[in-house]
């Protein structure tokens, strides 16, 4: 009896679908755990899970990315599985299909068994609108969940996961057998994180002065999982149109695989890797991402803080020798599924990550370009952030920018006096304060470095610097003005002190305001003393705008104009008043 | 009809294939043999498209195998190495040939599995290996192919199952023109089914032939003169081996039955006997060691 249109596309896609059906009933359970029942839960009181709803639907809640994640990996090992055992090589590349056609249905049949849980979930979502509360402030929840919101949520969700299974699909198509498929799936998926952390982790340690967010956000944002997590911060432009770049990235890492797929020799199947090539650059990249956070944790616990010197240099050199070696020879060993790995082929293997190590510490242990040391040239310069712990309250922690070519020389002279202070040690400083300076250069280009600057009575030039550069005229300018903005958008203030606060009268502002512009202007050392010391007596709560943010201004002492006005108002007598009263 | 041209493999240093011709007529039924390692299964993976050769031909028909699913329609694979998906049964499994291959028959597939006496509805994990080969073969029958691949096919199988097995492989052959390769080491098997033999050695061809001409090519002879051994006997005749045990010798000569006997008769032996040699004696003398080892194999 002949069949007409037939297709082994089409039946293996549907194989696949009853075979892994449980998959994506599991990928269900756990969103709807995860989203939906919190909110089912506390349907009456949707103030309770308001702001978990919240981080929920904006697709940062840890949880559901976590099974975004899980999903997208279980589900490649799971359509890909066929790939790592001999006798399904044969049989299933033995069906009338070309490889490319293989590859489609299978990558296809678990992209759509992924998106039934997540469409799934999104559309339960629509249905939380209704969630109520009596809470007056609260998001409301026919805002959270209405459809547009529940429908981005749903294609956020889908670029995530999307992208997790392209890049395990591609590891399933370079590993030989399934686990190496999952462990390999997790590395290419983390390896962006990964190596931030240990390059941070390296260069921290080597480079005085290191500052990575630049590189740190910039290697984040190679993957939507990180992504997203950054949104929350800030740091990185957030809207759907941004989310929607990833998509032809994973488009292409599928066609990569899909190339990899067609190209692969089956009989390599149920070895660690199929290609020896790819085997070679992950046992190069584990030894690395191994051996470097390895030196560096022994050397803390080895050296407990000690500084950068030659000593240090050479005793880290020989420690990450030694984790090289041993790390390497267990990748080798799990990459070629043999435990004698001793021969000529690896030591000219080794001989590779040698250099690139090399390489590495050339530039990170003993610093050849001069990173820490390096300073700009004023000219060079366009503009200049500072960020310092001490004065953020003043500056509602946005970084100061400072334009002037008298503010840059200042900061150039604080940051050389920083690095000419690097051998202080932190023990004997009285007070210090963390500061970023990032320079603007002219050519387009940033140059950020982070620092603690440290008071010592015997090694005060470092903060006389500070010193004098936050006593410059342009940063004065700067403080004032940013308190005047507070000013302007300010809807109520308040006096705190400990934990009791106090409302100052709104007839009271324009002078109170006037009297802290006063004392920034003559901002003194004893006054950056004091704001290390950190034991500022009174907060101004300043509250901007309709409940957006709250900027906490600190009063001290020797804020005498601030002090003389607050005490002409009795607003100190009535505050110690009423602190004493509460400690009762 | 199957052709490898010039078939190369090699992998991992390993020459598995090293220039392999062969040819697999319509309609024939070819025994490929070999000793362990020799390459059966590689050449056979070759020719379900699921490996490709470094270097070489391989053709059904005039036509390339590889990623042409046109022509896997065609092939029928029953490997050694089975492999069914968890908790699949027959009927499964069916279901999936049958959306994968034009030309299922579904009332083939039945009549089978009834004369196999196997469950359509019993999970595949719990049959037996050699019930699980049947449940292979009824699948890949089903799919009525052109071109049946069989890598030891009867490994595991009992006389009568074996029976109905070469019985459905012959009737269709004979029926359908259905051109199959079947590699065994059971040679005895084989040699009451195949019409041509192919020997692989260290991925190579070794003998290539028609089993009717092998058979009548070479040829067993034990034989012993008496008191006046002429000169020179054999002259003119293709000895492949020649031993003396004692007043018989032993030989084996590539030469027709009657050519043989006409020559020799004429020295009025005491002794002579001509024997066909069995598939296993010829796979033996043509892959075995050296002569001590095939003598003793072989007489």
């Amino acid at each position: 009896m002949m069949k007409s249109a037939v297709s082994f596309s089409k039946t293996w896609m549907r194989e696949n679908f009853r075979r892994y059906w449980i998959v994506p009933v599991l990928g269900f359970m756990g969103y709807f755990l995860s989203s939906i029942l919190p909110v089912l839960l506390c349907y009456q009181r949707f103030d309770i899970v308001s702001s978990y709803a919240s981080i929920s639907i904006s697709n940062q809640n840890p949880a559901i990315i976590g099974i975004d994640c899980i999903l997208a990996v279980l589900m490649a090992v799971c359509v890909f599985s066929y790939l790592h055992n001999s006798a399904s090589v044969t049989m299933i590349h033995s069906f009338p299909s070309g490889r490319g056609q293989l590859f489609d249905a299978s990558a296809l049949s678990g992209f759509f068994m992924m998106l039934i849980p997540v469409a799934a979930n999104g559309i339960l979502m629509m249905s939380l609108s209704g969630a109520r509360t009596d809470v007056s402030d609260t998001v409301l929840a026919s805002e959270l969940f209405s459809p547009l919101r529940c429908l981005e949520w749903i294609a956020e969700t889908m670029i995530i996961i999307f992208f997790v299974y392209a890049l395990s699909v591609l590891a399933g198509v370079l590993a030989g057998n399934r686990t190496i498929h999952t462990l390999l799936a997790l590395f290419l998926n983390g390896l962006p994180f990964v190596l931030v952390i240990i390059i941070r982790m390296a260069e921290s340690m080597f480079l005085y002065g290191y500052s990575d967010e630049i590189l740190a956000n910039w290697t984040l944002r190679l993957s939507p999982v990180s992504y997203m997590a950054l949104k929350g911060t800030g740091s990185v432009p957030s809207g759907l149109q941004y989310e929607l770049l990833y998509l032809p990235a994973a488009a292409a890492v599928l066609i990569i695989a899909r190339l990899v797929y067609r190209r692969v020799k089956l009989e390599r199947e149920e070895r660690a890797c199929v290609f020896p090539l790819i085997a070679d650059i992950i046992c190069i990249l584990l030894t690395f991402i191994c051996a470097v956070p390895s030196a560096c944790l022994m050397m803390v616990v080895l050296t407990s803080g000690a500084h950068i010197n030659n000593s240090f240099r050479i005793r880290y050199l020989i420690l990450f020798v030694i984790f090289s070696a041993v790390y390497y020879l267990i990748s080798r060993a799990i990459a070629d599924g043999i435990t004698h790995v001793f021969n000529r082929s690896t030591l000219k293997k080794f001989g590779i990550y040698a250099v690139i190590a090399a390489v590495f510490l050339c530039f990170t242990v003993f610093d050849l370009s001069g990173y820490s040391t390096r300073t700009p040239e004023t000219s060079d310069v366009a503009a200049v952030e500072i960020t310092a712990d001490l004065v953020s309250d003043v500056t509602g922690y946005a970084p100061l920018r400072l334009t002037g070519r008298a503010a840059v020389n200042k900061t150039i002279a604080l940051q050389k006096e920083l690095i000419d202070s690097r051998e202080v040690n932190d023990a004997d400083a009285d007070w210090s304060t963390d500061i970023t300076i990032t320079y603007r250069l002219k050519n387009g280009t940033a140059m950020r470095r982070t620092y603690s600057c440290m008071y010592s009575k015997d090694h005060p030039e470092s903060f006389r610097a500070l010193q004098t550069l936050f006593a410059a005229p342009e940063v004065i300018e700067k403080f004032t003005g940013r308190i005047s903005k507070f000013q302007s958008r300010a809807s109520n203030i308040s006096l705190s002190l400990d934990e009791t606060a106090l409302q100052i009268h709104r007839s009271d502002w324009s002078r109170l305001f006037s009297a802290y512009r006063k004392d920034l202007r003559s901002i003194s050392g004893s006054t950056l003393k004091t704001l290390m010391k950190n034991s500022n007596l009174y907060f101004l709560n300043v509250e901007q705008g309709n409940n957006e943010s709250t900027i906490y201004l600190p009063v001290q002492k020797s804020d005498r104009n601030t002090m003389k006005f607050l005490q002409s108002r009795g607003y100190l007598k009535e505050l110690k008043t009423l602190n004493s009263e509460s400690d009762k | 009809m199957i052709e490898t041209r010039g078939l190369t493999k090699k992998y991992d240093g390993f020459q598995a294939l090293s220039g392999l011709d062969m040819t697999v007529p319509s309609g024939s039924i070819y025994g490929l043999i070999g000793i362990n390692g020799s390459g059966k299964t590689t050449v056979l993976r070759h020719l379900a498209g699921v490996l490709r050769q470094d270097a070489g031909e391989i053709r059904f028909d005039g036509e390339d195998v590889w990623e042409n699913a046109a022509v896997k329609q065609h092939i029928g694979l029953v490997p050694d190495d089975l492999f069914f998906p968890n908790g699949y049964n027959l009927a499964g499994m069916k279901k999936i040939f049958a959306g994968s291959y034009a030309a299922w028959d579904d009332r083939r597939f039945h009549e089978m599995t009834q004369a196999f006496r196997l469950s359509e509805t019993a999970r595949l994990r719990n049959f037996s290996k050699g019930m699980k080969k049947q449940a292979m073969f009824c699948l890949v029958m089903s799919t009525m192919p052109k071109y049946l691949l069989l890598d030891e096919p009867i490994d595991g199988l009992d006389p009568i199952v074996r029976k109905l097995v070469w019985k459905y492989i012959v009737d269709d052959v004979a029926d359908r023109e259905m051109s199959v390769l079947v590699s065994s080491h059971n040679l005895r098997e084989m040699e009451g089914i195949c019409d041509h033999i192919g020997i692989l050695s260290a991925g190579s061809m070794k003998m290539e032939r028609e089993m009717d001409s092998l058979r009548g090519d070479l040829h067993k002879v034990q034989i012993a003169f008496g008191a006046g051994v002429p000169e020179n006997p054999f002259a003119g005749l293709n000895v492949l081996h020649h031993e003396k045990r004692g007043s018989v010798e032993l030989l084996l000569i590539s030469a027709p039955r009657d050519e043989i006997e006409s020559r020799l008769r004429v020295h009025d032996p005491l002794i002579f006997d001509i024997l066909p040699l069995s598939l296993e004696e010829i796979f033996i003398y043509e892959l075995g060691g050296d002569d001590d080892e095939i003598s003793s194999l072989i007489f």
